[in-house]
C-alpha cells in the first residue's frame, strides 16, 4: 500500500474502525515508514486533546431551569382525543345547540303578531254574531249563539 | 362502538404507548444526561450562553417528541440527533458559520501564553493550556465536521452510531472525521506549534 492510501485510513485506524487485516497492514506500514508514523502521532494527539478537554459542570440551577422550560407546557401527542377535549367539545356543542334553540323561540315570538290576525278576526266575527244574537259582548263573554232563521222579508 | 367504548379504548392505547415515555421517565433521562449534553453543546458552540440555549432547545424538542423515542436505544444517541439538528438550525438562523481567526483574535478575547516547553510540562498541564486553542480551532470548522469529530472523540461513539445521529452514511462520517482532524491539526500546528509538538511527544 502507498503512503497516500495509508494516510487516508489513518483516522479510521486510530478509531479501530477497520477490519483486522487492514489494521495489521497499516501497523506494519507505520513500523516501516517514519513519515506516516509522524502523521499518525499528530492525528492521535488531536484525538487525545479533544477527548481530554476539561469538563464543565453546568450547575444545579441549570438542571432545574431545564426541567422547568422543557417540561412546562402540557405534553402534546398524537393521541386520538384526550378526555378533556371530548368533554370540552361536548359542552361547546351543547351550548351552541341551546343558543340555537333560544334563537328559534325568539323567531317564533316575533312571528306572533302575524299569527294574531286570524284570532282578532275570529274575535270580531264572534262579537258581531253575539251582538246580532242580542248578547252583551262587553259585559259577559258567555252567551249562546242562536241560529236565526232567515226572515221572509229578506228574500 | 358507542362513545364510552371509544374513550376507554383511547385511554388504553394511551397507557400502552406511555410505557417508558412518562413525564417521570423524561425527567429521569434529563437528570442523567444533561451534564454530558451541556459539555457537548459547549464544544459545539464555543461559549457558555449559546451552549445553555442549545441544550434548552434540545430538551424542549426532546420532550415534545419523547413519545417517538425508541427506549431500546441509548437516550443520548437520540438526544444528540436532536442537538445536532438544533445546532445546525441555530448556526443557519444566525446566518454565520462561526469562524474565529486565531491570527487576529476578537477584541477582549483571552490570550493564552504557551509556556516554554524546555521545562518539560506534563500532559495534563498541556491539555489545560491548549484547551482554548483546541476550542478556537473547533470553531473554524463547519458544524457537520465539528459534530462528527466531537461525537467520535468526546463522546467516543462508533462511526455507525454517528452516522445514525447525523442521518448520513458511515463513509461520509469517516470522511468528515478524517478531514476534520486534519483541519484541527493544521490549525494547532499554525497557532501553537511548540505546545502541539510537545503534547504529541508526551503521548
Amino acid at each position: 500500500m502507498s503512503c497516500k492510501s495509508i494516510r487516508l485510513q489513518l483516522c479510521a485506524y486510530l478509531d479501530g474502525e477497520l477490519s483486522g487485516v487492514e489494521m495489521i497492514a497499516i501497523r506494519n506500514h507505520l513500523n516501516a515508514c517514519k513519515g506516516c508514523q509522524l502523521e499518525a502521532e499528530e492525528l492521535r494527539s488531536v484525538k487525545s486533546l479533544l477527548g481530554n478537554m476539561q469538563e464543565v459542570d453546568p450547575g444545579e440551577e441549570f438542571r432545574l431551569r431545564l426541567q422547568r422550560t422543557s417540561m412546562a407546557p402540557p405534553k402534546p401527542s398524537v393521541r386520538p382525543m384526550s378526555v378533556a377535549f371530548v368533554f370540552c367539545t361536548a359542552f361547546a356543542t351543547a351550548l351552541i345547540l341551546s343558543l340555537a334553540g333560544l334563537q328559534t323561540q325568539t323567531a317564533h315570538s316575533v312571528a306572533r303578531p302575524f299569527a294574531a290576525r286570524p284570532d282578532q278576526t275570529a274575535f270580531d266575527v264572534s262579537r258581531d254574531q253575539a251582538y246580532q244574537a242580542g248578547g252583551d259582548v262587553f259585559n259577559d263573554g258567555s252567551f249562546i249563539i242562536t241560529a236565526s232563521a232567515p226572515t221572509n222579508g229578506s228574500r | 362502538m358507542d362513545i364510552r367504548s371509544k374513550m376507554l379504548s383511547a385511554l388504553f392505547k394511551q397507557k400502552t404507548a406511555d410505557v417508558g415515555h412518562s413525564r417521570e421517565d423524561f425527567q429521569d433521562q434529563l437528570d442523567r444526561s444533561h451534564k454530558q449534553a451541556f459539555n457537548l453543546a459547549l464544544r459545539l458552540t464555543g461559549n457558555h450562553t449559546e451552549a445553555q440555549d442549545l441544550v434548552q432547545e434540545t430538551y424542549i424538542r426532546a420532550y415534545r417528541f419523547f413519545h417517538r423515542y425508541d427506549t431500546s436505544l441509548p437516550f443520548t444517541n437520540w438526544l444528540y440527533r436532536i442537538m445536532s439538528n438544533a445546532h445546525i438550525d441555530a448556526v443557519r438562523r444566525r446566518g454565520r458559520l462561526k469562524t474565529t481567526s486565531l491570527d487576529q483574535p476578537a477584541p477582549g478575547a483571552a490570550q493564552i501564553d504557551v509556556p516554554d516547553l524546555q521545562s518539560s510540562p506534563d500532559k495534563v498541564m498541556l491539555e489545560q493550556l491548549m484547551g482554548e486553542h483546541v476550542q478556537s480551532a473547533l470553531m473554524t470548522m463547519t458544524p457537520d465536521f465539528r459534530t462528527a469529530v466531537l461525537l467520535a472523540d468526546v463522546e467516543g461513539m462508533a462511526y455507525d452510531e454517528i452516522a445514525d445521529v447525523m442521518k448520513t452514511s458511515v463513509g461520509t462520517v469517516r470522511s468528515r472525521i478524517h478531514r476534520g482532524r486534519k483541519q484541527l491539526r493544521s490549525t494547532l500546528m499554525k497557532n501553537c506549534p511548540d505546545a502541539f509538538r510537545g503534547y504529541a511527544n508526551e503521548l
